[in-house]
C-alpha cells in the first residue's frame, strides 16, 4: 500500500497552510454567497469597482448569477485547491450494502433415486412357435412425441453480472488508510459476525467491518492481472439438472420444524389426503430411521448426517478435471440417439474404484433435465456406455488423490451436439 | 500499519484455503462434446430351425443388416470377429464375449418353415447393460414376403435402440423413366424403400407425374397428361384401378397430395392462366379455393394435424415458401435466403419442413423449421428436387439428375444430418418419390 505524498519543503508548507487559511477565512464570510450551482458555471470573470449592498442583496438572491456582476476576490482561481467544489459528504449507511446475490448450488439429494432404472427382470421370451404359432404382430409404432424445447434454467438468470476487479481509487478527496482488519468498501459500516449459509435460518446477518478503500495518487491499469474465477458471469459449474422430488425423507429430516396438524382440523380440511399423508410420513419416518439405523452401523456409530462429507485432500486440477472430460467424451456416441434423446441433459453418478475404473454397478442416473422420460433413458444409456467403455481401462486419475474422485456425477449435455 | 495489514491478509487467506479447496459431494463434471458414429452391432445369421430354412436365415439377416447399416447409425461388426456362436435361438448369451468385441447391442434370430409359411423369431440383448432390450418377437408369413419380415426385425431393432419409429417396411410410389431425354417414357411404380420387389402402376402411353400415397398407403394421387393437359388421378394400389379428380374444362389440375385425414385433397388448379390452391373432397368432390392471388401458387402438403398448409408462391417477385391455414387466409412467408424455394413438404412429426432450393446455378435439398428459421441445405447437386419424407421424419427421399443429354434422374436418400446420402437402387432411371406411411 503506498500513500499519498505530502508537500516536501517548509516554506511551501507555510506558504500553502497561509494561503489555505487565508482562503478559509474568506470563504467563512463569503462562501455561502456563491455556494450556488450556477457559480461555478460562470464562464467570464469581469472586474467591478463598486457594489452596493441592495445589488448585493439582489445577488444573493438571484437564482442564477449575472454574469458581470461577480465579485473579483471570490472568482474562482484556475488550479487553487481549495475552491473546487467538494463532494457532499453523508454520513455513512448503518445498512449492510446489498451483495450480489449469488444463486446457492443445490446440495444433491443424498436419497434421490434414479429417475429411471433398467428393468433389472429379464424381458419374457417369446414362446416357442411350434406350428405356424400365433404371430406376434408388431404394435403400430407411436409418432414421437414433438420435441419439447429445454425449459430455461433459473439459475441461469440470476448468474451474477461481472464485478470490475477492485484497483486503486483516486479520489477526489484524501482517504485515510482502513483499520488493518477492514475489508475494502464503498460505505463504512460497523464489524459483525460472518456470514450465515444461504439456506440456513438466519436470525441476524452478520458482516464484517468495512471502510472506505484507500485512495491513491494514480490510477493502476486494469490489465494488469486477470479477473478472479468468482467475478465472472459465467457458471463455473453446470447447474445440476432437476431430480425427482424426495418429499418423504424431506418431510422425515424436519419432523420436529412444523407442528403436528389438529387431526380433526386437517381431517376435516382435506380429508382425500389425509391417508396418502400418513403413509407417507410414515415411509418417511421409517426411512430416516433406517437410514440412521445404517448410518450408525457403517460408521461405527458416527451421527448419520443428511449432508456428503466432503472429501479431504488436495482438490483435482482443472488439468486433471480436463483430462477425465476428454477421455469420458471420446467414447460419448450420440449418433444413434433420437431427435428428444438430444435435448435431455442428463446426470449421471458413479463410483469409482482405486485403479481408476467405474464401478459398474454404482452406475445410476441422478437425474435429468428435457424431454420424457423415455428420452431420458436413451441418453442414460449412451452416457453409461461412454462411461464404461472408456473406463475400462482406468481414467487418468491421480491415485494420490482418490478421495477427491471416488464419487463422480458426469453431467451429459448435448446442446452442443444438437441438429441446427 | 501495512504489517499489520499484511499480517491479517494472510491470516484470512490461510483460514480460506481449506474452505476454498473443500469439494462438498461427489466430484462433478461437465461433458458438452461426444461423438457422432455408427454403433456397432453383432448381427450373427439367423438360426435355421426347420430344414431348409439355411438359406432364408442367411437372406433375412442380410437384410436386417443392409436395413441398419443403411440408416448410418449402425455398423455391423465383421462376423469373422465374433466369439461366440450361435446354434440356439434359445442359448444364453456370453455377454463378455460380445463385450470383447465392443458390441453394443446382439440381434439375434431364428427362421422357421413349414410348407409356404415362414416363421421369423427376433430378440435384442443390450450387451452393456447385460440384458435384453424390449421383449422377442416373431413374424409369420408366406415365403414371398419374407423381406417384410426381415425390414419388421429391423424396424423393431431400430426403435428400440434408438427410440424413434423405424421406416425399413414402407414402400415408395415413384416414376419409372426409360428412354432419352427428349423422349422419356414414364411410368407409375412401387416399390420396397430399398428398391426391390418393384411393381408397375401404369404404362408409358402418357406422361406421369408426381404421385403421393394415401395417409393408409392404399391409393395414390397423381398429374397425368393422358387428356393432353395435367390431370389429377386417384389409383387404388391393390385394384390398380383409377379415375380423375375435379375434371373441371378449361383447368388443368396438379401437385395433388391428401389431407391427413385421407379424405381431403389439395392441389393446384390453373384457369385463366392463373394458379391458385384447392382442397376438394375424395368422396363427394366439389373443388374449394384456398388462395386467390394473381401469382402462381402450388406445391401444398399438410401439416401432420392438419390445420395448416405450406406451399410456394412467387407473390413476393421470387418463389418462396408461405404457411397458412388448412382453410385458407392471409399466409405467412417463412422462406427469407436467396435463391428459390419450391415443393415444401412437412414432416411427418411436424417439425420441420424440407423443400428444393436453387441458387447460384445449384440446387439443394434442405430442411427448415416451421417458422423458416434454421434453414440447413442437406445436398447439393447439379439438380436435386422433390423431397418426400420417411415415416419417422428422420430420412429424405428425393430425385438426382445429372447433367448432359446422356443424363438420367437417379433416387437418393439422404438423413437430415446430411452425413448419410445414400443412391437407391432402381432398375431403371426413377424420379419423383413418395414414401408411404409405414405398413402395418
Amino acid at each position: 500500500m503506498e500513500t499519498a505524498a505530502r508537500p516536501g519543503g517548509m516554506n511551501t508548507g507555510t506558504t500553502i497552510s497561509g494561503i489555505g487559511h487565508a482562503i478559509l477565512i474568506l470563504w467563512m464570510l463569503f462562501g455561502g454567497l456563491f455556494n450556488t450551482p450556477e457559480e461555478t458555471a460562470a464562464p467570464a470573470v469581469t472586474e467591478v469597482s463598486l457594489v452596493t449592498g441592495a445589488q448585493f442583496a439582489a445577488l444573493s438572491a438571484s437564482p442564477i448569477a449575472p454574469e458581470p456582476t461577480v465579485d473579483a476576490p471570490d472568482a474562482a482561481a484556475p488550479g487553487d485547491p481549495v475552491a473546487e467544489p467538494q463532494p457532499e459528504v453523508t454520513p455513512p449507511d448503518p445498512a449492510v450494502e446489498p451483495v450480489p446475490e449469488t444463486p446457492a448450488e443445490p446440495q444433491p439429494a443424498p436419497d434421490a433415486q434414479p429417475d429411471v432404472q433398467p428393468d433389472p427382470q429379464p424381458a419374457p421370451e417369446p414362446d416357442p412357435a411350434p406350428e405356424p404359432a400365433p404371430v406376434v404382430e408388431p404394435q403400430p409404432v407411436p409418432e414421437p412425441a414433438p420435441v419439447p424445447e429445454p425449459t430455461p434454467d433459473p439459475a441461469m438468470k440470476t448468474s451474477p453480472t461481472p464485478r470490475q476487479r477492485p484497483v486503486q481509487r483516486v479520489a477526489p478527496q484524501l482517504a485515510e488508510a482502513p483499520p488493518p482488519d477492514a475489508q475494502t468498501a464503498d460505505q463504512v459500516q460497523e464489524a459483525v459476525t460472518p456470514d450465515a449459509p444461504a439456506d440456513a435460518p438466519v436470525v441476524e446477518t452478520p458482516q464484517e467491518a468495512t471502510a472506505p478503500d484507500e485512495a491513491a495518487t494514480e490510477v493502476v491499469p486494469e490489465t494488469a492481472e486477470p479477473p478472479p474465477e468468482e467475478s465472472t458471469a459465467a457458471l463455473s459449474k453446470s447447474p445440476r439438472p432437476r431430480t425427482r422430488p424426495a418429499t418423504p425423507v424431506a418431510a422425515a429430516a424436519e419432523p420436529a420444524t412444523e407442528p403436528a396438524a389438529d387431526p380433526a382440523t386437517a381431517s376435516a380440511d382435506q380429508p382425500a389426503d389425509t391417508a396418502s399423508q400418513t403413509d407417507a410420513q410414515a415411509d418417511a419416518i421409517a426411512a430416516a430411521l433406517a437410514d440412521a439405523q445404517s448410518g450408525a452401523t457403517d460408521d461405527g456409530g458416527s451421527d448419520a448426517t443428511t449432508t456428503p462429507q466432503a472429501p479431504s485432500g488436495p482438490p483435482l486440477t482443472s488439468g486433471e478435471k480436463d483430462g477425465l472430460r476428454l477421455a469420458v467424451q471420446s467414447c460419448w456416441n450420440v449418433g444413434a440417439l433420437s431427435s428428444e434423446a438430444l435435448t435431455v441433459t442428463v446426470t449421471i453418478g458413479l463410483s469409482m474404484t482405486q485403479d481408476g475404473k467405474p464401478d459398474r454397478a454404482s452406475i445410476h442416473m441422478v437425474g435429468f433435465d428435457g424431454g420424457s422420460e423415455a428420452a431420458a433413458k436413451q441418453a442414460y444409456e449412451a452416457g453409461r456406455r461412454a462411461i464404461i467403455i472408456c473406463g475400462d481401462k482406468g481414467f487418468p486419475l491421480p491415485p494420490e488423490k482418490y478421495e477427491q474422485w471416488k464419487d463422480i456425477e458426469m453431467v451429459f449435455d448435448p446442446k452442443g451436439m444438437r441438429l441446427k | 500499519m501495512i504489517r499489520l495489514k499484511s499480517l491479517a491478509i494472510a491470516a484470512a487467506l490461510a483460514l480460506l484455503a481449506p474452505m476454498a479447496f473443500a469439494q462438498s459431494g461427489p466430484l462433478k463434471i461437465t461433458i458438452t462434446e461426444g461423438v457422432i458414429e455408427p454403433l456397432k452391432l453383432a448381427i450373427p445369421d439367423f438360426v435355421p430351425e426347420s430344414g431348409g430354412a439355411d438359406q432364408l436365415a442367411r437372406d433375412i439377416a442380410a437384410v436386417v443388416t443392409a436395413d441398419l447399416e443403411g440408416s448410418g447409425l449402425f455398423v455391423r461388426i465383421n462376423p469373422d470377429a465374433y466369439i461366440s456362436r450361435l446354434t440356439s435361438f434359445d442359448a444364453p448369451v456370453s455377454y463378455p464375449d460380445w463385450k470383447a468385441i465392443n458390441a453394443v447391442g446382439l440381434v439375434t434370430g431364428a427362421v422357421s418353415v413349414s410348407g409356404d409359411k415362414i416363421n421369423v423369431k427376433f430378440r435384442l440383448f443390450d450387451i452393456f447393460s447385460g440384458q435384453q432390450l424390449g421383449e422377442g418377437l416373431q413374424f409369420g408369413g408366406t415365403k414371398g414376403t419374407w423381406r417384410r419380415m426381415a425390414h419388421k426385425v429391423a424396424d423393431a431393432a431400430y426403435s428400440r435402440i434408438t427410440g424413434e419409429g423405424g421406416y425399413f417396411d414402407s414402400r415408395v410410389v415413384f416414376v419409372s423413366e426409360s428412354g432419352p431425354k427428349n423422349q422419356r417414357a414414364k411410368r407409375l411404380a412401387v416399390m420396397d424403400y430399398d428398391g426391390a420387389n418393384v411393381q408397375y402402376l401404369t404404362d408409358s402411353s402418357a406422361i406421369v407425374l408426381a404421385p403421393r400415397f394415401s395417409p393408409t398407403g392404399d391409393r395414390v394421387l397423381y398429374t397425368s397428361y393422358e387428356s393432353g393437359f395435367p390431370r389429377i388421378y386417384l389409383l387404388d394400389v391393390a385394384s390398380v384401378s383409377r379415375r380423375a379428380l375435379e375434371d373441371q374444362p378449361g383447368t388443368m389440375t396438379f401437385a395433388p397430395r391428401f389431407a391427413p385425414d385421407g379424405n381431403t385433397v389439395v392441389f393446384s388448379l390453373e384457369r385463366g392462366g392463373n394458379t391458385d390452391i384447392y382442397t376438394t373432397s375424395v368422396g363427394s368432390g366439389g373443388a374449394q379455393q384456398l388462395t386467390n392471388a394473381p401469382s402462381i401458387e402450388t406445391g401444398p402438403s399438410y401439416s401432420p394435424d392438419g390445420s395448416k398448409i405450406v406451399f410456394e408462391s412467387d407473390r413476393s417477385g421470387t418463389q418462396q415458401l408461405y404457411i397458412m391455414s388448412a382453410s385458407g387466409g392471409e399466409p405467412t412467408r417463412i422462406s427469407f435466403g436467396e435463391g428459390r424455394y419450391g415443393t415444401p413438404v412437412w414432416s411427418p412429426r411436424g417439425d420441420l419442413i424440407a423443400f428444393t432450393k436453387q441458387n447460384a446455378g445449384q440446387f439443394h435439398i434442405g430442411v427448415m423449421r416451421v417458422d423458416g428459421k434454421e434453414e440447413r441445405l442437406l445436398t447439393t447437386s447439379f439438380l436435386d428436387e422433390g423431397p418426400s419424407w420417411a415415416p419417422n421424419g428422420r430420412v429424405i427421399m428425393f430425385t438426382r439428375e445429372s447433367a448432359g443429354a446422356g443424363g438420367a434422374a437417379q433416387l437418393y436418400s439422404v438423413d437430415i444430418s446430411g452425413r448419410v446420402l445414400q443412391v437407391v437402387p432402381t432398375e431403371t432411371a426413377a424420379s419423383d418419390p413418395a414414401w408411404s406411411p409405414l405398413l402395418p
